[in-house]
Order: C-alpha cells, then structure tokens, then sequence
C-alpha cells in the first residue's frame, strides 16, 4: 500500500540510516495501537567508497534492532575500556602492554566481546579489525541483509551506535505517545467534519423546513404574528443615555490667546481697482461684425381696389367712388337727448295683434293649413348652432377639445404663477366631472382659481363610451391650455 | 570532601549510575589517571583552558572549586608528574566527567573530522602528520605529555602516537549524548 511506503521514524547519521516501518496495514494502524511487534526496520550503511551493488543493508524485526543494539553497544563499551585496561599502574610497562593491544591484530583479537548468554546461537558479532576497523558479523540477521558481514571505520561504529542508542530513546516515544495523538486527531477531525456537513445542512434543508412551516400557517396567524414582531419593537423603551458624570467641558482658549486684545474690525475695505493697463497697448475697439445688407423686396405694385392704409372712419376722408354702388353715404347727425326722448313718446301706434283661434290639428282644409311664415324659412330665422370646438389631431374623442374650450374660457393665470399645473380629470360617461386630480402641490394650491367644476357638474357632451374616461389638463403661467386623453 | 555537585535538569543525571562499591583509594588513583589521558587528548585537540574549564563547570552549575583541583596538562611541569597528589573524591570525578564530555560534544565536529581524517591516512599508508589538523593534535600531545610525565614513565614516540589516536578515538564516543555514561562504565571497570 502507499501508506507503508513511508517510514514512522527515521535515524540518519552521516555514515547510516535507520528507518522504523510499521508493517501492518494501514486500516489496522488506526484500529490498534502501535506496538513493539509490529516495528520493522532497515538499516542501510553508506559508504560513499562503494557502489550502490556493494552498499548494505540490513532488514529485521525489533526484537533483532535490540540484538544489534546490545551488541554494538557492548563491543564500544568493551572497545573504551581497553584503554583503562592498558593503562594499569601497577608496573610501568602497563602501557606499553596496553599499546601493544590496541595496535597489535593479534592481540587485539582478544578485545572481541563475549556473547551473552541470553544471545541466540548465531548472534551478530563485532570483531576488531586493528584499531580503526571493525567487522561486523550480521549472524542470524543476515537472513535479510544484502550481505553477511560489513567492515566498520570508527566513524562508522560510533554513527552505528548513535543510531541505535536514538532508536533506543525513542521507541518508548513511538508507542503510547502516538496512539495517544492519534485517536486524538481522529476526535477532531470527526468533530471538524460534522460540523462542515452540519454547516452545509442548515442552509439547504432549514430554509427549506422553515417555508413549509410558513405556508402551512394561516394566513391570520401570520399577520398577527408578523404585526406582533413587527412592532415588539415598538414596546421596548429605548435607553435613556446617561448623564454625564462631569460637566461638559468648553472650549477654552489657552491663556496666552485669552489674554489678546481682539483684533480691531478691518477698516474700509478699498474697492478692488481693475489692474493697471498696459500703457504700450493701445486700446483697439473691438471690429463689429460686418453684416451682409438686408435683403430689400422690390415694393409689390399696388393692387387695383386695394389700399396699404387702414380706412379711417371719417367719412369724409372715404373717397366717393370707392363706395359700392356709387351711393353717397350718409352721417346720421348727432342728436341731443330731448330729441331722443321725443322720439320715444311719438312712436306710432301699433294695431291691435288679431284674435287668435284655437283650430283642430285635424282640419284638413286648406285655409287651415298651417302655414309657416317666410321668416321662419329664411336663412336669418334659423336657430344658430352652436359653434364645433376647434379639435386637434391629438384630441381622440371630441369631449378632449370641449374641455380644453372649457378652460380655455375660464383660466386666467395668476400673476405669481410661475410653473405649468397639471390636473388628472375624470369625466363620467353623462360628461359630467367625477373627479379633479391635482398633479402636485402647485397645481392643488392653485386649483380653486382654474375654474376648474364641480364634481357632479355638467362639463362637456356625453361620452360615446360607457366608462369614465380620464382627461389631463395642463395650464401654463402664459394662459395656454392643453388638454389629453390618458 | 564537601560536594558541590548541583546537577541541574538539563545537564545529564548521575542518578540513573549508582555507585554500588566504592572505589578505594587505588582505584580513584588509577580512574584520575585514566581521566587525565582523556584530559590530555581534549586539550590537545581542543583550547581547554583554565577559563573554558571555569566557564564550563557555570554552564553545567556545578561548583568551580572542582576546577581548582584539577591541574590541566597546559599548567604541568615535570615534576608534578599528575594529579595523583591531589586526589579527587567521586563526585568530583563525575563532576570531571562531566566537564570532558561537554566539551568534547561541543567540540564533535571537530573530533569527527580528526577522526574521519585518520582513517583515511592509515587507509592509504599515510603519515597522519600531513594533515594540519592531525599534524598539530600530535604535535601538541606529544609536547604536554612530556612536560607532565616523568622522563623515566613516559611511553615510547611510536606508541605515543598509537595512544594518542586511541584516545581520539575514545573522545569522539565520549561526545555522544550518552557520552558521560560511557565514560563512567569505562572507569567503573577498575572497581572490579
């Protein structure tokens, strides 16, 4: 698996590396605790003289780590103290036997430890190789190490043993410890994730549960506890700030500001002088714009029966053979007033109107044939109709001009009206005015001086429609009258 | 004696290496002794003054009256052949130990790098006296060991040299973390 491709723990002095495996899989690291039995390691001596073929390493369980532990560890210690042995001082040639020893292959064969007896048959074994040599004899650890045997420089044996005495310190470490943080870890990050999907959960389905439960309330409920939470505010009285505990402080002026005399007020302030000319410039007036002449009209001849000048009045003035007809005009003399009341008393007198006779629609006679008289059928006798208000293209029904006539008959502007007033008329299908809607503050002020009628008053002609059409009138200060349909 | 040992949580511990026969009198004059080798390869790889050994008994807040019994290899004349004159009480041993282990694991780099450099001379049949470095350890050993060891005691020039590069050697264990432990084992084995 790619989880025991990494090691737990790894060892790496300069010469060697140690490496701490935990060989179960990787479900069954976080289900148990990690013990001693379940240690692997590997030990790869580097030695940059070799090629990678001749590089060794060493493979094994913990229980062989400590063998090999054990083993370097009593060869170093049994190493140092063959200086002391050497060094007796009982006969002076103590030392020189002790040099002996050490440099001697030989002798030196004696420094090889003795095995405990705890050991398996076949226990690595250390074995001095002069004094800076040592070889290393894997025994029953070879069965998975590339090689059998290893010769060690001094450097080499103390990294050796540098290593194994820091796996030795810390395998204690790489137990409970570690179990310890890890079911820890495995606390947290369940936690962690239960918040996550907790946090995701609350928007999604809470907002959904919570429309539910508004839709399935009544609609009463709903505004009494809407208008309930709504003004539950209103209840709460709000917190009256505290007085001050000290006085407002004022501005004060520091004393050497206080203690000035204020500054006098500016004296006449001198009007501004327009900056000095430059009296090398000479004033040029500035060239008028040199218009074209003004197109002249050739004068029209005058017409024949036409005059330029308005006729005067006086007769006199009337030249004769411009009246029709070639009659001479005649100026009815100015009378006094007696003479007019004179006139008055000498009317003629009229003779009595004849008797009139009540006869029967149905006489069919011809003297009683009713007869209309030739001044009821002559064109001045007629009833005058009443004149069409002038319509516009824009006045959709004929009621739209009519009103605009209306108004255009009563709005006199008023002097201090300075902006259009807008009014949204009603008009019933009868013509008459349901309802003046002023469009803004001006046009509300100003309403009662537009002649604007009454509601319920005849207005303009009935409607051709059975609904209420709307109208929108618009007086401007200058006395103009619009009028819409909307 | 009075101790004056006062170990502090960050300096290694003694209570973990109980002492249970007590060295006779021989046996601290042969663990001084060997002590006083280990003394003579630091200071002739590393400055070991009598300030740094000052400066390292306050970095370890052990008691500097320590300090004033131990008599470095620099300060020694012929005649003061070495401490066995003075002779140190246990803790002042531990503290001694102490004292070498710091420095040398303050100093591992450069006792590695003695090392490493030895082994490459002798693996190439190489007179280690070529490297400078290797050149002035030597050098130094050799002068304060004959001016601190008695003419008639003192070893040959060849297997001075052989010990000189033991005891190189023996420094670069004694700077590991455990190195005080080592040490101690290593001078507990003239108790048995």
């Amino acid at each position: 698996m790619i989880f025991e491709k990494s090691p737990i723990k790894r060892f790496t002095p300069p010469t060697c590396t140690l490496k701490l495996w935990d060989k179960r899989s990787f479900l069954a690291r976080w289900r148990d605790n990690l013990t001693l039995d379940n240690l692997q390691f590997e030990l790869h001596f580097d030695d940059p003289r070799l090629i990678e073929e001749e590089q060794v390493t060493l493979k094994g369980d913990h229980v062989q780590l400590a063998l090999l532990h054990s083993v370097v560890g009593s060869y170093v210690q049994h190493f140092l103290s063959q200086t002391a042995t050497c060094l007796g001082s009982d006969t002076d040639g103590g030392q020189d036997r002790c040099l002996a020893q050490i440099t001697s292959s030989a002798d030196i064969d004696n420094l090889e430890s003795p095995s405990p007896s705890f050991l398996p048959a076949d226990p690595p074994a250390l074995s001095p190789q002069g004094l800076l040599s040592h070889n290393l004899n894997f025994g029953c650890l070879a069965t998975h190490a590339s090689h059998g045997s290893i010769n060690l420089s001094a450097s080499q044996l103390f990294d050796l043993l540098d290593a194994l005495e820091a796996y030795s310190n810390n395998v204690l470490l790489l137990t409970a410890p570690h179990r310890t943080s890890l079911k820890q870890n495995i606390w947290v990050w369940g936690g962690a994730t239960a918040v996550a999907i907790f946090a995701l959960l609350v928007p999604t389905f809470g907002v959904q549960w919570y429309r539910e439960l508004r839709s399935s309330n009544s609609t009463d409920d709903n505004s009494q506890t809407t208008d309930a939470n709504q003004n539950s505010f209103l209840n709460v009285v709000p917190p009256v700030p505290p007085p001050p505990k000290e006085p407002l402080s004022q501005p004060e002026l520091s004393p050497t500001l206080a203690n000035r005399d204020p500054l006098p007020p500016p004296s006449q302030i001198p009007q501004g002088t327009p900056p000095p000319r430059n009296p090398n410039v000479a004033i040029q007036a500035p060239s008028l714009r040199v218009l074209p002449p003004p197109p002249v009209a050739p004068p029209a001849p005058p017409k024949p029966g036409t005059t330029n000048s308005a006729p005067d009045v006086n007769s006199a003035d009337v030249p004769v053979h411009l009246l029709p007809n070639g009659e001479v005009p005649t100026v009815m003399p100015a009378l006094p007033p007696e003479t007019v009341a004179q006139m008055m008393t000498q009317r003629p007198n009229l003779p009595p109107p004849p008797a009139l006779q009540a006869r029967s629609p149905n006489a069919s006679s011809s003297s009683d044939t009713l007869t209309i008289p030739n001044e009821l059928l002559s064109d001045q006798a007629q009833v005058p109709v009443k004149p069409t208000p002038k319509m516009t293209l824009l006045d959709a029904i004929p009621q739209v001009a009519e009103a605009r006539q209306y108004f255009q008959q009563r709005w006199q502007p008023p002097a201090d009206l300075a902006q259009t007033l807008e009014y949204r008329l009603i008009v019933q299908p009868n013509g008459s005015l349901k309802q003046a809607i002023p469009l803004g503050k001006a046009a509300a002020l100003y309403q009662p001086q537009t002649g604007m009628p009454a509601p319920g008053a005849d207005f303009v002609s009935r409607l051709d429609v059975s609904n209420a059409q709307t109208l929108r009138l618009v007086l401007s200060p200058n006395g103009t009258v619009k009028t819409f349909l909307e | 004696m009075a101790s004056n040992v006062n170990l502090a949580s960050s300096v290694p511990s003694w209570e973990n290496f109980p002492l249970t026969q007590t060295p006779n009198h021989q046996q601290l004059q042969q663990i001084q002794a060997h002590l006083d080798l280990v003394l003579l390869a630091l200071e002739s790889l590393v400055n070991f003054d009598k300030d740094l050994m000052v400066q390292t008994a306050l970095d370890l807040e052990i008691g500097t009256a320590v300090t004033d019994k131990i008599i470095l290899w620099s300060n020694r004349s012929p005649n003061q052949t070495d401490n066995s004159g003075v002779p140190l009480s246990v803790e002042q041993v531990r503290s001694l130990i102490l004292m070498i282990c710091y420095v040398a694991k303050q100093h591992q780099e450069l006792i590695r790098r003695a090392v490493t450099l030895v082994e490459q001379m002798a693996a190439q049949n190489k007179d280690p006296s070529q490297i400078t470095l290797l050149s002035k350890y030597f050098q130094t050993f050799h002068q304060l060991y004959q001016s601190g060891i008695a003419e008639g005691q003192q070893l040959a020039l060849a297997q001075r040299s052989k010990l000189a590069s033991k005891l190189l050697i023996d420094l670069l264990f004694y700077s590991a973390d455990s190195g005080h432990h080592r040490l101690w084992l290593t001078l507990l084995d003239y108790t048995r």
